[in-house]
Order: C-alpha cells, then sequence, then structure tokens
C-alpha cells in the first residue's frame, strides 16, 4: 500500500516526477479534453519501454471525446469512469489508486493517465519492450526441428509456449521476483498434468525468494534448487520452446523468464543430460545409438584423463606391451610427472576454451585454432609433454561438448579435474574412491522428490522407454512418473507400429 | 555441525598431501622384456641377465633419436635370484618393472640341478603374469639366448615369446606358461614340462649387427625338457615330442610326412586338424592300462611322388593308414621315451588315472614312481582325411590316369 | 548435500524388491571369490566348488527361518522387536552383539578391497592409509543411507556381472574340466566340514535378511523368493569362479595364494593386446564390494541405535564406528597370514554362532512368546 492517488491532478503529477526524478526518458503530456472548459488530464510512459506508435491512436480516442458529437452530460463525479467506458484503443486497461501500483506500471511500459477530479488512475498496457524478434536459439542447435527460439520478452515467449500447446488447461502464473528489478517469472505447467504437490512446492520456493534482482535464470536456478551445494544439483534448461513443451507434456514444470531466452525445466534428472531435442525428430534407432555416444563421451571425458593418469603413472602393467613401448619412448625427455602435465594441458585448454568465448567473432575462429595446435605440437616437439598426454587431454575436453546441456558439460569438466588429482595421487585406489563417492553422492540426491538416477536407480522397468534408448514413438505410450497417475496414458491405446495396409497394395 | 564438515574435509585432504609412495613414471623404468637364470660361476650363487627394452630407439613419432641396439642387457650374481635382482640395480640406471617380461629362460645346467628357485620366485612376485612363457636353454646358458637376437622382431624377447606362442605350428614342443608349470610343480599326479630353445646356426643373412654376424646364431624351438621332481632328466627329440603332445592331449596342429607308397623314396605332407583325444584307463589286476583313442581330421597338404596307381579314393585311404601308423608310432615312442629312458611320468597319467580310478590312486599313490613303467599303453588312431587341401585329384603329369 | 538419511530406523526408509536381490547377490561376492576360495582349496583342493555350493544352498535353506522372524517385526523393525521379545536389557544386548559381528564383518569385506589393491596393485603404500581412505569412503555412503546403498548395488551387481564375464572369456582357453574331476576327492565329510568357510560370506546375507527386509518395498509374501533369488544370483557367480579358477590353475596353485580370484584375473588373457587387465577388473569389484561394506556397516550402525538411548544422533555412531573399524581392519589385515588363519578357523566358527545359531534361538525363543509379535499392536516403536 503506497502513496494514495488524489483528485487532485497537480499532486499526482507531482508525486510521479518526484518519484522518477529527472529520467530522461519519462515522457509527461498534458491534455484537455471534454466539453464545455474540460477536463484537465496527464499521460506518462516510457519512452522505450512502450509503444509509441499506439499512443497516437489513443491520443485520438482521448481527443475523440471532447469533440461533438459526442456530448455527453456529465455521468459522474468521476470522470475517469466515463473515459473507461469509451476508450477502446488500448487492449487492458484497468484502473488503479495506489501512486506506487502506478510507478510500477510505468516502469513496466504502460501508460498512466490521470484526469483532474478522479481519485483513480488509468493504467493501459501498450507495453513494447525493446528486444529481438524470434530468431534460431543460439546454443542448442538441431538439424531437423523448428529454428525458433526463446528471446527476452516472456510475453513471446508464452505465445511461442502457446502456438505449440494449444490446450486450455496450459496454466501459467505469474509472479515479480526480484525487490529492485520486479522480473516477470512465469510457472508454466498443464494443470492435470503436473502433480498439484509440485507445484505447489514449485510456488513456494518461487514466492521464498527475495533478492535485489533477477538478471538471468542462474539466478532463480540456483535459490531454488533441491541440493544447492552439490555441483551436480544443477537444473534442466532450454532456449528452444519444442523442448520445453515436451517436457510439459511429461508432467514437468517450467519456469520461463523475462529478460533471459533461458527458461528451466523441473524436476531434473540425470539422463536429461543426454536427452537432445533432435532425438526425437530423427529415426530412432538412430537417435538410442547417439544417445549411447552421448553417454561415452561422458564417461570419457570424465574418466578419459584419470585413467591416463594412472596409467601412466602407477599401473604400467595395464597397458599393452606395444603401448608401455611408445608411451615410455613419448615420456622420454620430459620433465614433469604425468599428472602435472595433464593438469597443465587441462588448464590450457581451459584457457583457450574461455578465451575463445572473449574473442570478438572475427578473430575468434582463428585464434582458436591456431592456439590449440600450436601449443598441443609445441608443447610435444620442444619436449615438455608426451604426445598421449595432449591427445588424452584434447579427446576428454572434446568429448565434454558433446552432452546437450552445455551446462552439464561444464560440470564435467569441473568434476574430472578432483578425480584426476585422486588417481594421479593415489592410482588406482584414489580413482576407485573418488568415482564411488560420486556414484553415491549421485544416488543420494532427488529432484523435487524424484531420485536423481531414476528410472536406473531405483529401477522402474517401465519408465525405461526414453533413458538408454529413444523408444519410437509408436511405443511411448505412457508418460514418465514424474506425471500425475491418472494420466499415465498419452496415446491412444489402438496406435500400434504403422505397418503396411493389408492385403498389399498395388 | 558446519565445523565438523569441515574437520572431516580437511582430514580428507591431507591424505592427499602424504605423499605417493607407488608412484613411478615411465621414463623411470626399465621394461624387462625377457630374462634368464643361470648358475652363477661361484657355486651357489644363481646369475641372472636381463634383456631391457630401450624406448628411444623405438619411438616413432619424434623425439631425441639415439641410434643404436633396441634393447640393453644387464647381468648380475646373487645368493638368490631376488638378491640377484637388486644387485642389478647397482648399475642399470633405472628401475626394473617385470610387468611386460615375456619370457624366463632357464639355463640346462640350473635346471638339471634344481628348477625350484625359478618356479616359486616368478610366481611368489606379484609383479608378475601367471601367463609368462617358461624355457629351458638347451646345451647352453640362459644369458646366451636371451643376449641373442631371434625372429624378425626389433625386440628379441617379443620374438621368443612369438617362437612359443605358435609353438603348436612345428608341434613338437608344449607351449610352457609359468601357471602350467607352476600347477604342475606343485600337483602330487603330475610333473613339469617345459619348452626347450637350443641355439644354432642362422642362415648367412646379412645383419647390422656386428655381434650377430660373428656368431650368427638364433634361438629355435626345439623339444620338451621333463623334469623328475625338481630336476631336468631328458629332451624330447621330433617324434618323441609330436608324440608326447598326443599323449598329454596338447596337440592341436601339426605336419606329419608319411612314407610315399613302395618305389619312391619320397614323403608325403599330411596336415592333423582337430583332433579328438580321449584317454580311458582299465585296471587288470595291478596294473592299469592306458588307453588312447585318437580320432582326427586331416588335410592332404603335399605329394612329393606320383601315384597313378591310385584314384583319389584309394589315395585318401592309403594315406589314412600311413599317418594312423605314424600316429601310433609317435605315441608308443613318447611313452617307451618316458617309461623306459626317463622313467618320469611327463605324460599326465596319473592325472588320468588319479581322474577315472580314484580308489586305485588313492591305495597306490605312494608307489608311483615305480609304477609308472609298468603301466600299459593302447593306442588306437582314427584318421579321416576330408580333403586334399584343393586339389581333388593326384597330379599327375600327363599321363593316363587310372580311374 | 543430498537427502542424507536422518530418520530413526523404525521409520520408512524404503529399498525396492529389486534392490534387495541386488543387495543380496553383492553381500556375498567380494570375499568369497578370493580369499574364501583360496582357504577351500588349501582345506579340500579341488572341491573347492562342491564345499561354496553347499555353503549357499544351507543359506538358502536357513532363509524361510530368517524370513518367518522378520515378518514378525513389520511395521517397527527389528530394533523394537527384540527389546519386545526379551525384554529391553537383553534385547539390547542381543543388539550390540549382532552389531559387533557386522562390524567385524564389515571389517572382513574392508580388508577385501585394501588388500587386493595393497597387495597387487600399489605394494608401496603404507596398508593404513587404505584402510582410512576406504573407511572414510563407506562412511559416507552409510551416512546417505540405506536407499543409496540400495542404488548402488544394482550397479555394483552390473559391475560384478561384467567382471565375471571377462574373466570367463579371459580364461576359458585354458579351462580344463578334468581338473575338476575326480568329484568329492577329499572326501563327503571333510567338504561338508570345510563349507563352514564358506558361511562367512553366505551367513552376511543371511544375517542382514534380518535387518533389511522389513524395509523392503516388496510384498512380504515374496520375502522368500527374493531372498532366494538374490543368494542364487550370487551363489552362480561365486561358484563360476570357484570352477573356473580350479579348471584353469589347478587346486594345488590356488591354493598357495591368499588373494586366490587375483591370481585367476593374471592368468586371464583377452588376446595378445589386453593380456593384462586385472586393473580393470579390480575396478569392477570395487564397486560390490563396496555396497557390501556399506551394507554391512549399516546394519552395524542401525543395530547399535537401537541398543543405546535415542538420543544419539546417527552421523556420531557412524563416525564412531569408522574410527573403531580402523584399528580392527589393521589389527586384522596387516599379517596378511595371520589374517588368513583368522578367516579359515575362528571367523567361519563365529560366523556360523551368530548368524545361524543366534537367529534359529530367536526364533525359538519368538515360537514360545508369540505375544511379541506386531500383529495386534497399534504402538509403533
Amino acid at each position: 500500500m503506497g502513496q494514495a492517488s488524489s483528485p487532485d491532478l497537480k499532486s499526482n503529477i507531482e508525486y510521479i516526477k518526484q518519484q522518477f526524478g529527472q529520467s530522461f526518458d519519462l515522457v509527461h503530456r498534458t491534455f484537455v479534453i471534454g466539453a464545455g472548459g474540460g477536463t484537465e488530464g496527464a499521460l506518462f510512459s516510457l519512452d522505450g519501454m512502450s509503444d509509441s506508435g499506439r499512443l497516437d491512436a489513443l491520443f485520438q480516442a482521448l481527443l475523440a471525446l471532447s469533440n461533438p458529437p459526442f456530448e455527453q452530460p456529465q455521468i459522474a463525479a468521476d470522470p475517469m469512469e466515463q473515459v473507461m467506458a469509451t476508450i477502446i484503443a488500448a487492449g487492458e486497461v484497468k484502473t488503479v489508486t495506489d501512486l506506487d501500483q502506478v510507478v510500477d506500471a510505468i516502469l513496466q511500459g504502460q501508460w498512466a493517465l490521470f484526469l483532474d477530479g478522479s481519485p483513480r488512475a488509468m493504467v493501459a498496457d501498450l507495453r513494447k519492450p525493446p528486444g529481438r524478434g524470434v530468431q534460431e536459439p543460439g546454443t542448442e542447435m538441431e538439424t531437423r526441428g523448428p529454428r525458433d527460439g526463446f528471446t527476452e520478452d516472456v510475453v513471446l515467449n508464452i505465445g511461442l509456449i502457446r502456438r505449440r500447446l494449444r490446450d486450455p488447461r496450459l496454466r501459467i502464473h505469474h509472479m515479480a521476483i526480484g525487490r529492485r528489478s520486479k522480473t516477470d517469472v512465469l510457472l508454466v505447467y498443464i494443470e492435470g498434468l503436473a502433480r498439484p504437490e509440485l507445484v505447489s512446492e514449485m510456488r513456494t520456493r518461487l514466492e521464498r525468494i527475495d533478492v535485489d534482482s533477477v538478471l538471468g535464470a542462474g539466478y532463480i536456478e540456483e535459490l531454488i534448487q533441491d541440493n544447492p551445494r552439490s555441483p551436480l544439483g544443477a537444473l534442466n534448461y532450454t532456449e528452444r520452446p519444442d523442448k520445453l513443451v515436451g517436457n510439459l507434456l511429461e508432467g514437468r514444470i517450467g519456469v520461463v523468464m523475462d529478460n533471459t531466452p533461458f527458461a528451466l525445466i523441473v524436476p531434473t534428472i540425470f539422463w536429461h543430460w543426454f536427452q537432445a531435442p533432435g532425438d526425437y525428430y530423427q529415426n530412432y534407432m538412430v537417435s538410442s545409438v547417439y544417445r549411447w555416444l552421448r553417454m561415452l563421451s561422458l564417461l570419457l571425458a570424465l574418466i578419459g584423463p584419470s585413467m591416463y593418469t594412472m596409467l601412466s603413472s602407477f599401473h604400467h602393467e595395464m597397458v599393452p606391451t606395444p603401448l608401455a613401448l611408445s608411451m615410455a619412448a613419448g615420456r622420454e625427455g620430459t620433465p614433469l610427472p604425468t599428472l602435472i602435465e595433464v593438469l597443465a594441458m587441462t588448464i590450457t585448454f581451459e584457457i583457450i576454451h574461455e578465451a575463445g568465448l572473449r574473442l570478438p567473432r572475427a578473430v575468434g575462429q582463428t585464434v582458436s585454432i591456431v592456439g590449440a595446435l600450436v601449443i598441443g605440437e609445441a608443447a610435444v616437439s620442444a619436449g615438455l609433454t608426451a604426445p598421449a598426454t595432449v591427445i588424452v587431454v584434447a579427446g576428454a575436453g572434446l568429448a565434454a561438448f558433446a552432452l546437450p546441456i552445455y551446462s552439464s558439460s561444464l560440470i564435467v569438466r569441473l568434476v574430472r579435474i578432483p578425480l584426476l588429482v585422486l588417481s594421479g595421487t593415489l592410482g588406482v585406489f584414489g580413482f576407485v574412491v573418488g568415482t564411488s563417492f560420486l556414484a553415491m553422492h549421485a544416488a543420494s540426491l532427488r529432484n523435487l522428490g524424484q531420485p536423481f538416477l531414476s528410472p536406473l536407480g531405483p529401477i522402474r522397468p517401465g519408465q525405461l522407454k526414453d533413458t538408454l534408448v529413444r523408444a519410437p514413438w509408436w511405443k511411448m505410450g505412457k508418460r514418465p512418473a514424474v506425471a500425475e497417475e491418472s494420466q499415465k496414458r498419452r496415446m491412444g491405446k489402438s496406435v500400434q507400429a504403422p505397418h503396411p495396409p493389408k492385403g498389399g497394395s498395388r | 555441525m558446519r565445523r565438523h564438515r569441515l574437520i572431516a574435509a580437511l582430514c580428507g585432504l591431507a591424505l592427499l598431501l602424504s605423499g605417493c609412495w607407488d608412484l613411478r613414471e615411465m621414463n623411470h623404468l626399465a621394461l624387462v622384456m625377457a630374462v634368464g637364470i643361470d648358475k652363477a660361476e661361484t657355486p651357489g650363487r644363481i646369475q641372472v641377465t636381463i634383456q631391457v627394452a630401450r624406448p628411444s630407439a623405438e619411438s616413432k613419432g619424434s623425439g631425441p633419436s639415439q641410434g643404436g641396439k633396441p634393447v640393453y642387457i644387464a647381468t648380475a650374481d646373487g645368493d638368490t635370484i631376488f638378491a640377484a635382482i637388486r644387485n642389478l640395480a647397482q648399475f642399470t640406471s633405472r628401475r626394473i618393472m617385470w610387468a611386460h617380461n615375456n619370457i624366463v629362460i632357464v639355463g640346462e645346467s640350473l635346471a638339471q640341478e634344481d628348477i625350484t628357485p625359478v618356479i616359486d620366485f616368478f610366481t611368489r612376485n606379484q609383479e608378475l603374469r601367471m601367463r609368462t612363457w617358461v624355457a629351458i636353454a638347451r646345451g647352453s646358458r640362459a644369458r646366451d639366448i636371451v643376449t641373442t637376437s631371434t625372429g624378425m622382431e626389433d625386440i628379441p624377447g617379443i620374438s621368443l615369446s612369438a617362437l612359443l606362442r605358435y609353438a603348436e605350428l612345428p608341434g613338437e614342443a608344449v607351449r610352457s606358461e609359468l601357471g602350467d608349470v607352476l600347477h604342475a610343480f606343485l600337483a602330487p599326479d603330475d610333473s613339469p614340462v617345459i619348452a626347450a630353445l637350443e641355439l644354432r646356426p642362422r642362415s648367412l643373412t646379412p645383419t647390422n649387427d656386428p655381434e650377430q654376424a660373428e656368431r650368427g646364431l638364433q634361438a629355435v624351438l626345439s623339444g620338451t625338457a621333463i623334469f623328475k621332481h625338481t630336476r631336468l632328466v631328458g629332451y624330447t627329440e621330433r617324434d618323441v615330442g609330436r608324440g608326447l603332445l598326443w599323449i598329454r592331449r596338447q596337440m592341436n596342429n601339426a605336419v606329419l610326412s608319411i612314407p610315399c607308397p613302395k618305389g619312391s623314396k619320397s614323403s608325403m605332407a599330411v596336415e592333423v586338424r582337430r583332433p579328438k583325444i580321449n584317454v580311458r584307463s582299465s585296471i587288470n589286476g595291478q596294473t592299469p592300462t592306458l588307453h588312447f583313442e585318437i580320432e582326427t581330421l586331416a588335410w592332404l597338404s603335399e605329394q612329393d611322388c606320383p601315384t597313378p596307381q591310385f584314384g583319389t579314393l584309394e589315395l585318401k585311404r592309403y594315406a589314412q593308414d600311413a599317418l594312423a601308423k605314424e600316429i601310433a608310432a609317435d605315441v608308443k615312442d613318447a611313452v617307451q621315451f618316458l617309461q623306459q629312458e626317463l622313467k618320469t611320468d611327463g605324460g599326465k597319467f596319473a592325472r588320468v588315472l588319479h581322474t577315472q580310478q580314484p580308489a586305485w590312486w588313492r591305495m597306490n599313490r605312494s608307489r608311483w614312481q615305480e609304477l609308472f613303467p609298468k603301466v600299459k599303453a593302447t593306442v588306437a588312431v582314427r584318421v579321416k582325411i576330408r580333403k586334399m587341401s584343393l586339389f581333388t585329384r593326384p597330379m599327375v603329369m600327363g599321363e593316363i590316369r587310372s580311374k | 548435500m543430498g537427502q542424507a538419511e536422518q530418520t530413526s530406523p523404525t521409520s520408512q526408509v524404503r529399498i525396492g524388491a529389486f534392490q534387495l536381490v541386488t543387495i543380496f547377490a553383492n553381500l556375498v561376492y567380494g570375499k568369497a571369490i578370493g580369499f574364501t576360495n583360496g582357504a577351500l582349496a588349501r582345506t579340500v583342493g579341488r572341491d573347492t566348488w562342491i564345499a561354496m555350493a553347499v555353503a549357499f544352498l544351507t543359506g538358502m535353506a536357513l532363509i524361510p527361518a530368517m524370513v518367518w522372524l522378520a515378518r514378525r517385526t513389520v511395521g517397527h523393525g527389528l530394533v523394537t522387536y527384540l527389546k519386545r521379545l526379551l525384554g529391553r536389557p537383553l534385547g539390547a544386548l542381543v543388539l550390540l552383539i549382532f552389531a559387533g559381528y557386522f562390524g567385524v564383518a564389515f571389517a572382513t569385506s574392508a580388508n577385501t578391497a585394501t588388500l587386493h589393491i595393497n597387495d597387487y596393485l600399489m605394494t608401496e603404500t603404507p596398508f593404513m592409509f587404505f584402510v582410512i581412505g576406504y573407511t572414510l569412503l563407506i562412511a559416507y555412503g552409510v551416512y546417505l543411507g540405506l536407499e543409496v546403498a540400495g542404488r548402488l548395488s544394482v550397479f555394483g551387481l552390473l559391475m560384478t556381472l561384467l567382471l565375471t564375464l571377462s574373466m570367463v572369456a579371459g580364461a576359458f582357453d585354458k579351462f580344463d574340466a578334468t581338473q575338476l574331476l575326480p568329484f568329492i576327492d577329499g572326501g563327503l565329510l571333510p567338504t561338508l566340514a570345510a563349507s563352514a568357510i564358506a558361511h562367512t560370506d553366505v551367513g552376511m546375507a543371511v544375517a542382514a535378511a534380518l535387518v533389511l527386509l522389513p524395509h523392503s518395498v516388496g510384498p512380504p509374501g515374496r520375502w522368500v523368493k527374493l531372498c532366494w533369488w538374490g543368494l542364487a544370483s550370487s551363489g552362480i557367480t561365486v561358484l563360476v569362479w570357484s570352477i573356473f579358477e580350479i579348471a584353469t590353475l589347478g587346486p594345488e596353485v590356488i591354493g598357495q595364494y591368499l588373494i586366490a580370484c587375483m591370481q585367476m584375473a593374471r592368468a586371464a588373457e583377452l588376446s595378445i593386446y589386453l593380456h593384462r587387465y586385472e586393473m580393470i577388473m579390480v575396478v569392477m569389484f570395487f564397486y560390490g564390494v563396496v555396497t557390501q561394506s556399506v551394507v554391512t556397516l549399516y546394519c552395524a550402525v542401525l543395530l547399535t541405535e537401537g541398543a543405546l538411548p535415542p538420543k544419539i544422533k546417527r552421523s556420531y555412531l557412524v563416525a564412531g564406528w569408522a574410527a573403531l573399524t580402523v584399528p580392527l581392519q589393521f589389527y586384522l589385515g596387516s599379517d596378511r597370514d595371520q589374517y588368513g588363519i583368522f578367516l579359515e578357523t575362528t571367523w567361519p566358527v563365529a560366523s556360523i554362532l551368530l548368524t545361524y545359531g543366534l537367529p534359529l534361538l530367536l526364533c525359538l525363543v519368538a515360537l514360545l512368546r508369540p505375544s511379541a509379535s506386531a500383529k495386534g499392536s497399534t504402538k509403533s516403536g
């Protein structure tokens, strides 16, 4: 409850101007409408946040009120009533008596209209915040599938969702989070598919957030995670509306917000790390094989350097003799123990990657390629590292990028460092202890009640159709366990594997 | 609570700092490729010779290349094998690693005296595998074989292991692995048999190695060494070697020569393929008899004499009979050699009797040494020649054939 | 951190039916293929596998009795039931003895893992180092709770199967079935008596049944079948090892070694390119043993928690047990030959007494005092 607006136009104008200071972009337009001396009024908006094109239409409509033959007797003491009843130029229009709410509305890009003599202010939703139009998503490209991605405008994003999901039971619950940013955060789910207890839990968590601002999805993510202290606790997210809608239809909940094209998807399980949207558009056999490839990449990225270090420093008996001889030959003259070498190469690789991110697009490609090649080649020729080290580190680094969710590849690159150090100092003991620890930790995580490793730990055979393989669409008749029990079936029972018509075709 | 977690984490991390005892970089290791054990000049001591791979000469990529030999030989003496190995560290600059050792060669004089130290050390040690090959240096010292360049590989140790791996091709020596030898050594119903390597002159091919050119020797597989208790008592030759493989049911593939029919001094070559060897036993009175039943397929691989008198079927029948006779003769020769000359059960007779006649074995096993030469053996061989390699009729020079 | 189990033993910690089977499968495997096989080979030679099979069959025969007892504890766990059956002080004593059994069982399980690595792969590192490191890992697992152990056991079983398959593939060419003959070479009675050595492994599963079954999700009517499946599957995998060890290396050779399975692993060779892959096998083996260790230590902690006044936090108990078993493991395992003798003589006797004798005694008491059963009781714990 803030400052109440008064019928006195001047005091209202004073208040608004005082709240905004001498802001350059505050548009203040006074006018007079109505017959017989007229009523004074004032319009406020923020230039750049509102639709100035439609302002003209609004203005025309207002001014039309003062022209004959539109003479009306004074209806009520409140001129706002009349304006509200007749104005049609704006879509969503409402009246507000709290001046702070008016300020908030102006900040959102809406138009505020004051009339002398009315204690109410009218707020018209003619927002047009600056932003880009729908473009191809920058991070999750697929060769076969839609190319539209979310943008920073949350209304546009909802539109992209709506066009795919013309179900009236799609619920969008709005919250403004962030004391100073008041970012629009929308909780999206399909009523009847998402479990009500999960939805209410998410609501509670979101409402509990009390921060200054929400500038990106990561802010919200870290504040609503089940496992904030675990590196594996990150949530699934996407820039693609089709991925979000697919998850909504499986009973999950999405969090879409303003100012970021990334939407969060909860709950997240480990197997999401291997699911790419393109899997569902390509042939299922191909998709399944590529899923295995991604799992292999994860393994390679996580334990590749560790195994190499372990074999080279501790357990030479494991290496087949010809390879052992080449490895020994490669190590001749290198000054550092394998662990330090691998760490140095890993750090170099990370530096190249990070530098590649920061370089302007014009020079980025060249410098990163040159950097990688030159450094790798030079290090070997100078005798600083063994050639095998460069291969292993580069291979592991690349393998990490095969994962569809970019943040998961970053997590992998992070987690493999302690594992590497353990293997390099404690050999196979360090390796198995490290991996056991990781496995136990992953097995203990839960997201919104769903175990992180399910459906493989605990095993639920009926749920495995989208985990290790991507079963063909004619087999995926049921939703995953996260969805509401009563809505398990998602395909008609009569749908079988497609087959040619009986009796042959001529 | 948070402090406890911190303490626990620090304790865990402290473990990392305590040092890496087992860490050895590969360029500080000497990978042993072959090892030879001999009696040292001083009585009671043992001499160990190792053949170590030199990786820089192996290096395929760019790297500092030190021209020269691909292996490095080192010899040292000691009271025990382990002591001798430790003495090697007095001058080898790297730590010796046994994990890639291919073969253990035992000098003849040591084998004739006592093979126990070799078997004990190499199976007790945790760095060695059970599948390492074992061979006896026949007629020479193990050191000579370890230092001789053999075969086509850069590293002679690898060549030697390949020799033993493919020993079934000449079909005259057993493929003796450390595990087998240990098993035979420990089992009350078995005796060790070990392949033998002999140094023989090689054909005069030019070689880069001046030492080799001088001596011109190479290691050659040469029969099987039979052991009685812990001592070497004899070697098998040619036919007897083959017969031994038949008896031990380790024959897989061999090429035998059968004489051509009367009127020709040449031979025919028959390749034995996939034999099935069955040994049955029976006790008559107090004497056990072993019945060897051999059934094998064969290919006629080479025919060095014309046989215009034979049609295909008759030729095959002739060859089958000749081969059966040949195999039976080999087996009988081997049995005789073991029973009469060496008086040692190198053919696993005891194992068969133990398995098939447990009651008899339990009663008589303490007297096995004297009973063994009295065991009777019968051989029944059936041969089926499936094909004559690619030919479907005997090769005859442009003459009228008989049908 | 994850949802660490902070609940009391009477609460609804649940493991699935399949997880029960896999836990059982993992509980027996670790020590059996190495130490027990070696000890059996020393005692009865080529009848190792027969003695092993007898032990498994005996275990399976005892399961119905355990299940019967466990069913009477449904709803509130073994702890409360025992206290009700025997009275508080005696019940607490029995719980502590039982917990002590699990503690020593954990020590043998942990020694399996640490000795494997210390004796074969990393010989220079001091033994105590492995003991402490491994115990810390297991303490973390126990702290996370039974559900995590259940999930881990599925993974552990998968690794165990892979391990067995890779061993078979690598040793197949040297398999000589005649080594297994003649049957019962050493006599029937000695073979049966020797199966006591294998009871040290099977007994762990049988005893754990009493503790774990009330937490299982499956309906009590299926418990016997589930336990049998668990024992049977682990029995088959262990027997494969026993048979292969005898048939490829021979009983005399296996008897020479304390950790027979590692020699077996060293004799396996997958073509000339992968001629020595026992390290991969150790890695796979390790996850199964971790599950075994976590479950045994968990049982020890759970039972101690029930015996002592309820105000002690579980994490302290876990830490306490961990600290207690470190010197125990070291004392048992540092002198290898003494450890071998312990595993061959002392421990089988203690095992049979505590895992067969004690529960059977409890069954007897329960028969005489049916009023202590869960049915009809409205109070929980």
